[in-house]
């Protein structure tokens, strides 16, 4: 299971270190445990993948990590500093479950939200970089279109370009390609991984989809619920640049067989609905 | 893959089109008005007292057109100040009210109380503090207008959707930016709907302010022409008046329409 980019980076490098975090929500008189005893590193540019069934708190993690809720128990570290403190540092991209688009902004003043926020180059400057991420996802010709003029794929994809604007240092996507037909997926997939290559960010991807997880990350986090908890880790260790290729290769199979095992002998997921 | 744009190849014709269409429904409207007016008034023995003719309001407005311009030049002035005031004192009360519930709880006791006390009986305070003038005017016009406007701020500013909230604090963004960049134009559209409500009274609040302050306007036109027995004079008062607040409420909505760019807000 070890990695080459571990010995490389020394031992500092955990960009995320989640240690026996546990999450409770109070619902009504009802108190949920959404997450338990949750541990689990992310090194440096690593891509990591999240997978489970609906449910088991998967975008509740991710919250935790950015730091927008607190943990009941245990705790998060940001590579030296507290999500708190990464947060303010604005390390973070995060790619919503919903698009949360502002709805009076058009699709490059969406992008360029995060950029105005952090006062970051000159208007002009501001408004050039959220055009080139704009055709980079493929919705150059939609640059002044309200959201509300978009299908939902394309909402989703001006919520990935607006991510990206900030050059985050460790970018968290909640299913950011769920709402997209198959070869449209396939090709956002092949450009995150050359996103993810270019800026050397560290990513941690929530998803259902096997296949995505097996073809975008060095390695996948196998969670089940009730309450949600990890039960298991798999190592892809698949050549990088990967390309569509892979999707005929036998060890790519061999990989998304194992993790689809791993994901139904967990099997806690129907049991718990029914119970 | 096109950007799917509204037909706009026929627009100024559609538009000159449209417009005098709108324009004969507005006279065939009038007409309406006129004729069921005559029908009643000559159709059964209401008095002039309780009824005048329609000609007759319209000469007691043609002989008394002076006076009326006048009249309806001070009364808009009150309207208009009002209106802006109140608004402006609306959206920033609505401000503070949303930025925390215990400030909410606070000050809704205070404004309710104010809300609901009757303007006359308050008239002699106003006029003492601020004298028989246009200040009082602004205030009391102000304090009939504001509250549909500050009820819908509060709401239009608590109701951003929460993953919106979070996506602010990925962004690290102060409470300064949160309020202008997405609690306000979120608000908008509410604004709007209380600022129409706004339009339509302020007339009616500038003329009960003169009524209780000062000695002019259409409102006091009314009062006079009343106490005089010219019924044709004050029936020409009352429909500039309705002329006027009409006219306001239109054009609040056209600019609600414009500012808030062509229904992006409606279709979220
Ligand atoms: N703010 C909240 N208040 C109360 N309960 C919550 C809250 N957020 C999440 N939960 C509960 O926590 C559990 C996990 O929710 P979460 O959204 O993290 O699941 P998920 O794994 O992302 O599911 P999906 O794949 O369907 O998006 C659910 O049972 C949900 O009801
Ligand atoms: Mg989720």
């Amino acid at each position: 299971m070890e990695n080459a980019a571990e010995a490389s980076d020394g031992p500092t490098s955990a960009a995320v270190k989640v240690s026996g975090v546990g999450r409770t929500f109070r619902l009504g008189r009802r108190e949920l445990v959404a997450l338990q005893g949750i541990s689990f590193g992310v090194r440096d540019g690593e891509f990591v993948s999240i997978i489970g069934p609906s449910g088991c708190g998967k975008s509740t993690l991710l919250r935790l990590i950015a730091g927008l809720i607190a943990p009941s128990s245990g705790s998060i570290s940001i590579g030296e500093s507290t999500v708190r403190e990464a947060r303010a540092a604005r390390k973070f991209g995060f790619v919503f479950q919903e698009p949360t688009l502002l709805p009076w902004r058009s699709a490059l003043q969406n992008v360029t939200l995060l950029l105005e926020l952090a006062r970051r180059g000159s208007a002009a400057e501001r408004r050039a970089r959220g055009i080139e991420l704009l055709e980079l996802v493929g919705l150059g010709q939609f640059v002044d279109t309200p959201p509300a003029k978009l299908s939902g794929g394309m909402q989703r994809r001006v919520g990935i370009a607006r991510a990206l604007a900030v050059d985050p240092q460790i970018l968290l996507l909640d299913e950011p390609f769920g709402a997209l037909d198959e070869i449209t997926r396939q090709q956002m997939n092949v450009f995150l991984q050359s996103v993810w290559t270019a800026q050397r960010t560290t990513a941690l991807l929530v998803t259902h989809n096997v296949g995505e997880a097996v073809f975008l990350s060095d390695r996948v986090i196998v969670m089940s619920n009730g309450p949600g908890r990890i039960v298991g880790e798999l190592q892809i260790d698949l050549p990088r640049p990967r390309d569509l290729t892979l999707l005929q290769d036998q060890r790519y199979f061999a990989l998304a067989g194992q993790l689809t095992q791993m994901l139904f002998t967990s099997g806690v997921a129907l049991q718990s609905a029914y119970s | 893959m096109l950007p799917s744009h509204e037909p706009s190849s026929s627009s100024s014709d559609g538009r000159l089109r449209k417009r005098l269409t709108s324009l004969t429904y507005g006279l065939l409207i009038i007409v309406g008005i006129v004729v069921v007016w005559s029908l009643v008034k000559y159709g059964s023995g209401v008095t002039n007292e309780a009824l005048p003719a329609p000609m007759e309001v319209a000469r007691a407005a043609w002989v008394n057109r002076g006076a009326l311009i006048a009249a309806t030049g001070i009364t808009l002035e009150g309207a208009l100040g009002g209106f802006f005031f109140g608004s402006v004192a609306a959206v920033g009360l609505a401000i503070v009210m949303a930025s925390s519930p215990t400030v909410s709880r606070t000050l809704m006791p205070i404004v309710l109380v104010i809300r609901t006390t009757p303007v006359i009986a308050i008239a002699p305070l106003l006029t003492l503090v601020l004298g028989n003038g246009i200040a009082t005017i602004f205030t009391v016009t102000a304090l009939i207008i504001f509250f549909p406007t500050m009820v819908n701020a509060v709401l239009g500013l608590q109701s951003v959707p929460p993953g919106v909230i979070e996506l602010m604090a990925i962004g690290n963004a102060s409470r300064r930016d949160v309020l202008w960049r997405v609690r306000l134009p979120n608000a908008l559209p509410f604004i709007f709907s209380g600022l129409q409500i706004g339009a339509s009274t302020c007339i009616l609040g500038a003329m009960v302010a003169e009524w209780i302050a000062t000695e002019s306007g259409l409102g006091y036109m009314i009062l006079q022409a009343g106490a005089e027995f010219d019924i044709g004079l004050l029936w020409a008062a009352v429909l500039v008046a309705g002329l006027a607040a009409f006219v306001i409420f239109m054009l609040t909505g056209w600019v609600a329409r414009r500012v808030t760019r062509e229904g992006a807000w409606d279709e979220a």
